[in-house]
């Protein structure tokens, strides 16, 4: 029998970090979450990674976690993958690891790696990751793997604790060298359930920051995307051409489908349900199931929208972080509304 | 022809090579920087053989049946440990598809991703000798805040060379105020 394609897949090699991020979406740091089975183990990674392959044909591989440095074995992991004829990208916060690592990595044939760089002001990088020196720490990284020849991709979180100096920030990623730049907003999700107050923009301030970085981005000649879904009646892309948009896409082999290391199978890193174990359960069948069919509905905020087949509602694996449906509309619909009419009140005041 | 059978001869050579380091590694336990490093070169220098001669083999040392030791705490909330130390310091907890005899925890500041205390985990039946253990450890006296336990499988004095099997975030307090260390 043949084996399933899947263009990409991120692999949860632990869920251990050394960070605390104000921000991060991973969801057993969610405060609903009350089990506790973190995962490291380079025995059961090799498991995994030997059954997926055995029952699809994966073409790229990205290495994420928790933090993948805080794994177990983590550079002979990735060698496996490699042997496999899989290209790999490794997403890291940049504070886990040393020059002999990156080197055998980039020897290896690992063609990017994607940090953090939250601001040019490194105690407001080190407030969204509640560790003091992580910026130093991530600049450091950035000047080694400089000198290996690897693409770097700088991912800045957009929060209300950066946003102000998001032009700045993106000058600062060039003059390291840097011409590739993920930003993302803040997505609702893990810890930062709990942060929402103090890291959500409202809808104005979104709105400028992303202009802000758009402007930069065209005078200054970086490439700046967009990777978090974001629904068009918030940010429409026309607006900010200096940014490309990422959207989900509808059909679920073509999403960053995330593995855990015990074999679950989910639709993307940011969504917390799993759709099957590739141990116990047909790939086919978990491609195919009811949970994953939610994620063909039409949310019923977005049932007459024009361009529905484009924004697909936004993240709406926010939604189910937020214990919501897959079948319902990014969470920051909700969010920016109940700012807007908390405003309103305000002003009627 | 002549360029390509030399180049596959070359590779299978590699990868008896490489097979042999990795049987070093496997002895090691994994631990052995010396042979991971010769791994990760001659596993490098077969990709970039392999590149130009279609269809290498594979090397297969990677096989493993073995399970991962997972760690359970009997008191959870918000996947956070919450302890009074007024009250207990006591936590308990098991571990399942146990491998190795030897347990321990590290106690860490999450601000400066730094270790304070570090301690052995005890068996409540005395001894890591069965799949599923349940086990006990001792909070020591810390002011209170937020901080890491982390846990691994193997003593205290040897953490510094392995990698945490499970970490959870701990909350201390002192509900009675006079017990606060501050
Ligand atoms: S966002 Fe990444 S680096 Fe930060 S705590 Fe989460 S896993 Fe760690
Ligand atoms: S699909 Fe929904 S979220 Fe997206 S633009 Fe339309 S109404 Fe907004």
């Amino acid at each position: 029998m043949s084996k399933i394609k899947l263009p990409l897949v991120a692999f949860e090699i632990t869920s251990i970090c050394n960070l605390r991020c104000r921000y991060c979406y991973n969801y057993w740091n969610a405060p609903t979450i009350n089990t506790f089975l973190h995962f490291n183990s380079y025995k059961q990674s090799i498991k995994t990674l030997k059954k997926l392959f055995s029952v699809a044909d994966v073409g790229h591989m990205t290495f994420t976690g928790g933090e993948p440095f805080m794994a177990e074995r983590f550079v002979e992991t990735v060698l496996y993958a490699r042997m496999k004829k899989k290209s790999v990208t490794i997403i890291t916060n940049g504070t886990r690891s040393n020059e002999n690592s990156y080197r055998q990595l980039v020897e290896i044939g690992v063609q990017m790696f994607e940090l953090p760089i939250h601001s040019y002001l490194s105690d407001v990088h080190d407030r969204m990751t509640n560790l003091n020196g992580s910026h130093g720490k991530v600049l450091e990284t950035i000047r080694i793997l400089s000198q290996l020849d690897v693409h770097i991709v700088a991912v800045v979180v957009l929060t209300k604790i950066n946003a102000n100096h998001i032009a700045d920030t993106l000058l600062f990623i060039k003059q390291l060298g840097i011409t590739r730049i993920m930003l993302n907003r803040f997505n609702i999700g893990g810890r930062g359930i709990d942060n929402n107050e103090e890291l959500q923009l409202s809808e104005e301030e979104l709105q400028t920051a992303f202009k802000s970085a758009s402007e930069t981005a065209l005078q200054q000649k970086i490439t700046v995307s967009s990777n978090v879904c974001t629904p068009i009646c918030i940010l429409n892309p026309n607006d900010y051409r200096g940014i490309s948009f990422t959207f989900c896409s509808a059909d679920v082999k073509n999403r960053p489908l995330t593995l855990e290391l015990n074999g679950n199978l989910r639709f993307c890193n940011h969504s917390p349900v799993v759709l099957g174990n590739i141990f116990t359960d047909k790939l086919e069948l978990i491609l195919n199931n009811d949970k994953t069919k939610l994620w063909e509905g039409i949310p019923e905020y977005c049932v007459d929208c024009q361009v529905f087949e484009r924004c697909r509602g936004g993240c709406r694996a926010a939604s189910e972080q937020m214990n919501l449906s897959a079948k319902t509309v990014d969470p920051i619909i909700h969010f920016l509304k109940i700012q807007r009419e908390a405003q309103q009140t305000n002003f009627k005041q | 022809m002549k360029k390509e059978f030399y180049l596959s001869f070359f590779v299978f050579g590699l990868t008896i090579l490489f097979s042999g380091i990795c049987v070093a590694v496997y002895l090691s336990k994994g631990k052995s920087a010396f042979w991971i490093s010769k791994k990760m070169k001659i596993g490098a220098l077969i990709l970039s053989f392999t590149v130009l001669s279609s269809g290498g083999c594979t090397p297969m040392c990677y096989d493993s049946s073995e399970p991962t030791e997972y760690i359970n705490l009997d008191s959870i909330e918000n996947n956070t440990l919450n302890i009074d130390l007024s009250t207990n310091n006591k936590v308990t907890g098991t571990i399942s598809e146990r491998i190795s005899n030897e347990f321990s925890f590290a106690l860490g500041n999450i601000s400066s991703d730094t270790i304070f205390y570090q301690s052995d985990i005890f068996a409540t039946d005395g001894e890591f000798d069965e799949i599923t253990e349940t086990f006990a450890l001792t909070i020591p006296e810390t002011k209170n805040g937020d901080f890491i336990l982390r846990f691994y499988n193997t003593n205290q004095n040897l953490q510094a060379d392995h990698y945490p099997i499970a970490e959870i975030p701990i909350k201390i307090v002192h509900s009675r105020i006079a017990d606060v260390q501050n």
